[in-house]
């Protein structure tokens, strides 16, 4: 009977060692993608998120235009900067996701994973930030300051406990049952 | 349901019904203990001489004389909304967490403790920034103060603190 080698899980196994390695990769990471990042990928990176949140809000017939990296609406204007990207919340996720043991395949998935989650939770963001503009522009300020950041972080760690089941979990419950491989 | 989607629903739950409670009842008092907190560890920072001039509402105003120079910075006002509302997710993890009520009840006072220190760090750190003339790399400190650390704090927090009082750590938590 053939039992397949289970991928070498590579993090954190312990929880101060687990801190270590997220801390050690949020600052790697803030580094090399924000502090010493080209100008343009930075300035790119708001622009396109810019683009994108305007054209959906100019979608559903709001009066709206886009200046750069500000988005310009009949009462106020949202400027976009790189915190608004969501970047940094994928800082956040993919120290989770390194420093959480698991095999660099199921890290590199974790990643695709967080990319895209946080895209979609971020843009879910600015999208209630720009309706809260239109329609209600007295909540703006409460919205923006306290509501999302005492939520966003939670919807991150959503995003992580998704990937360790679905992706690092669902792995290791194939992995569990070699009897069920085919003998050669 | 399984065990960790359990754990999330409760979290979010919780962080609902904490948020107006703290930032209605709590926010106001705790905003007034960090202010008046960071001039306590004021000689530890190049400011100079700082007083706190007034709290209003989430906004602190310090006065800052700077050593030597006899230049007063009135009037540099700190908004700490954003900074201090970390510890709404940070208890909503710990208390969602499936482990004896004591252990959360610990986890939660010095995950508290833990947020408190890293607000006094971030004001002071803004303070130092808007003092400096907006020096880049304190900007850059300030940047990753608040955007990494601050927003990350809940999460890194829980992690270890799970870690420690969950038998079988972040696994047991996830893999139910």
């Amino acid at each position: 009977m053939q039992v397949q080698a289970r991928p070498k899980k590579i993090g954190g196994k312990k929880p101060l060692s687990f801190a270590i390695i997220f801390l050690v990769v949020a600052i790697v990471e803030y580094l090399i993608f924000y502090e010493f990042a080209p100008k343009f990928l930075v300035d790119g990176l708001i622009e396109a998120t810019a683009f994108i949140v305007f054209s959906i809000v100019k979608a559903t017939g709001a009066l709206v235009r886009l200046s750069g990296m500000t988005i310009e609406f009949s009462r106020m204007n949202l400027e976009i900067v790189y915190e608004c990207t969501g970047g940094f919340a994928m800082f956040i996720f993919s120290a989770c996701v390194i420093a959480f043991p698991s095999s660099v395949k199921q890290k590199i998935w974790g990643h695709v994973l967080g990319i895209f989650g946080i895209f979609f939770i971020n843009l879910g963001r600015l999208l209630v930030l720009s309706w809260s503009v239109i329609h209600k522009p007295s909540a703006f300020n409460f919205i923006h300051k306290y509501l999302w950041h005492a939520t966003f972080i939670l919807l991150v760690l959503i995003l992580w406990i998704l990937w360790v089941n679905v992706v690092s979990g669902g792995k290791e419950r194939k992995d569990s049952h070699p009897e069920k491989k085919k003998k050669k | 349901m399984s065990g960790s989607i359990k754990f999330i629903l409760l979290a979010l739950l919780l962080a609902i019904l904490i948020f107006p409670i703290w930032h209605f009842f709590i926010q106001p008092s705790y905003i007034k203990i960090v202010g008046r907190a960071v001039t306590v560890f004021n000689p530890l920072f190049p400011f100079g001489k700082m007083e706190l001039y007034s709290s209003e509402s989430a906004r602190i105003t310090y006065k800052i004389e700077r050593f030597g120079a006899n230049e007063i910075t009135a009037g540099v006002v700190v908004d700490l909304a954003s900074i201090v509302t970390n510890i709404v997710p940070l208890l909503a993890l710990v208390f969602a967490t499936a482990t004896l009520f004591k252990k959360r009840l610990i986890g939660g006072a010095i995950g508290t403790l833990v947020a408190f220190v890293s607000h006094i760090i971030a004001i002071s750190i803004i303070l130092l920034w808007q003092n400096s003339g907006n020096s880049r790399s304190l900007e850059g400190l300030k940047i990753f103060t608040d955007g990494i650390i601050l927003a990350g704090l809940p999460i890194l927090y829980w992690s270890v603190w799970a870690g420690f009082a969950v038998k079988g750590g972040l696994n047991s938590i996830f893999k139910k």
